[in-house]
């Protein structure tokens, strides 16, 4: 009996293995320390690739409890946003690209995932935001795995060598399951990751790193037997 | 958990059973055959999580980042053009196909060289391309299914130079338009069905015949036992005779 309750707590402890119970506070996305990418906690500069975020916000980079009347009304992307936008127009992952896609894709990014490109497309700078003018610190310059990884290059702005994004989840397509019972580690559904019943890049990414599995991509299930299982993020999704 | 009752006779042997799996698992995963349950099962195919399937090939220890990835790897080569996600090297081979000139009773269109989801299983299946040229990894270039597993290169390529596809079912080719439904040639794709209740039609590839039409590499609505098939081939994988050849052939 006594092996029972040890193989049951292994049992337990594993399924909730590396979810972290963790918050944005010291995650990639917590830019409060002000660092340099050059190397070092530095002095305020808006204009130089040194400390870029004086004030030493965290939420601040992104969202603003009160828009600044820029020209270009952020706020009018929702949440509160604070972050300059990318104006790039993409080549999507559509149905002409693949025939076995079902889903409506947009024909451009939407919603949060339009948020995500502001600084992952490597087109806009980390520090484009607030009253700041920036343009100076770009997302790869603080890990080459920042930016779409198709996009490394600076020129490529192709999408349809990344996941479908801004695409409404298939409903009915027996190729995937049911997006309120499927469930991310963190034993969320799916359907609570969908922005407007579309798969975006929060989806799969937890920005926040409040529900994202430790050591991993911000992702929301492990893909290997260290994080999770084989390819369990993909599988929580599709058939296969 | 369920057997921690059984005595210790039962014990010993499940221990037995489970040394035996271990020991013969590398004779019959040799090649990989169909389970019917998905490309996750344990021995499934195209399964090459832990070298389950011959030889450890995917240090990255996913199943599906071996074909596909959510973000292209910004190779030279972008993969990506491939469609569906690709991240596996395809083949820069030339094949001599079977056409018209070859077959004058292939009425289907075929196309000049093999494309669409034929292009991405001889990425492997022509024995060119190492089955570890995936993802970010360079391959040293040995692991091609000729030398792993001869039986997976399509057959008539087993020398390593012969790259005449005249010695397969045409692939790349579409479904023969004049003749689907004829009632004397071909069934018809939008009605005629394979064992798991699927449509042709709905196995083309833009209406091309191609690998998987007949072959499902993901393992779903396959016959277990077979080389994937989408309907049994024989008596003895559990169907009729040329069961799968009889789905589209009217003969």
């Amino acid at each position: 009996m006594k092996k029972l309750v040890v193989m049951m707590t292994l049992a337990l402890g594993a399924g909730s293995f590396g979810v972290a119970h963790a918050t944005i506070v010291g995650s990639v996305h917590d830019f409060s320390d002000n660092i340099s990418v050059l190397g070092g906690n530095v002095a305020f500069d808006e204009n130089s690739a040194t400390g870029w975020n004086g004030r030493k916000e965290i939420c601040r980079v992104c969202h603003v409890p009160h828009d600044h009347a820029r020209a270009s009304q952020r706020y009018l992307n929702g949440l509160l946003w604070n972050h300059g936008v990318s104006s790039a127009t993409y080549t999507m992952y559509n149905n002409a690209w693949s025939s076995t896609l079902n889903g409506t894709q947009s024909a451009q990014p939407d919603g949060t995932a339009k948020l995500c490109l502001g600084c992952h497309d490597g087109s806009v700078g980390v520090d484009t935001f607030d009253k700041y003018a920036g343009g100076v610190v770009f997302a790869n310059q603080y890990s080459p795995d920042a930016k779409v990884t198709n996009f490394t290059d600076g020129t490529n702005i192709d999408l349809r060598g990344t996941h479908p994004l801004s695409i409404q989840f298939p409903a009915g397509d027996t190729q995937f399951r049911d997006p309120t019972s499927a469930t991310w580690a963190n034993g969320g559904t799916v359907a609570s990751t969908l922005d407007n019943g579309k798969v975006q890049c929060s989806t799969c990414h937890d920005v926040h790193n409040q529900e994202s599995v430790a050591g991993t991509h911000l992702l929301r299930t492990g893909q290997t037997a260290a994080t999770g299982t084989a390819s369990g993020l993909c599988l929580t999704c599709h058939i296969k | 958990m369920k057997h921690r009752n059984d005595s210790k006779g039962n014990q010993l042997r499940y221990a037995a059973l489970a040394l035996l799996t271990v020991v013969s698992t590398p004779l019959c995963a040799e090649t990989g055959t169909a389970q019917g349950l998905g490309i996750a099962q344990p021995l499934s195919a195209h399964n090459f999580v832990s070298g389950d399937v011959g030889p450890i090939i995917n240090d990255s220890g996913e199943i599906c980042r071996v074909c596909h990835v959510p973000h292209d790897h910004a190779r030279a080569s972008q993969r990506y053009l491939n469609g569906l996600l690709w991240n596996h090297d395809v083949s820069s081979a030339t094949y001599t196909m079977y056409n018209n000139t070859w077959s004058k009773t292939l009425t289907g269109t075929q196309s000049a060289q093999p494309d669409g989801h034929s292009k991405l299983c001889l990425g492997c299946h022509d024995g060119t391309v190492a089955m570890d040229a995936f993802d970010k990894y360079v391959s040293d270039g040995t692991n091609t299914m000729r030398m792993l597993h001869g039986l997976t290169v399509v057959p008539w390529f087993q020398d390593g130079a012969n790259l005449d596809l005249r010695g397969t079912h045409p692939i790349s080719v579409a479904f023969p338009a004049g003749e689907a439904g004829d009632g004397k040639n071909f069934a018809n794709p939008a009605t005629a069905t394979w064992a798991k209740g699927q449509t042709i039609a709905s196995t083309l590839d833009n209406g091309k015949v191609q690998c998987s039409t007949c072959h499902d590499v993901h393992d779903q609505e396959s016959i277990p036992g077979t080389h994937l098939l989408r309907t049994a081939n024989s008596p003895a994988e559990g169907g009729v005779p040329s069961g799968l050849c009889l789905t589209c052939h009217i003969k």
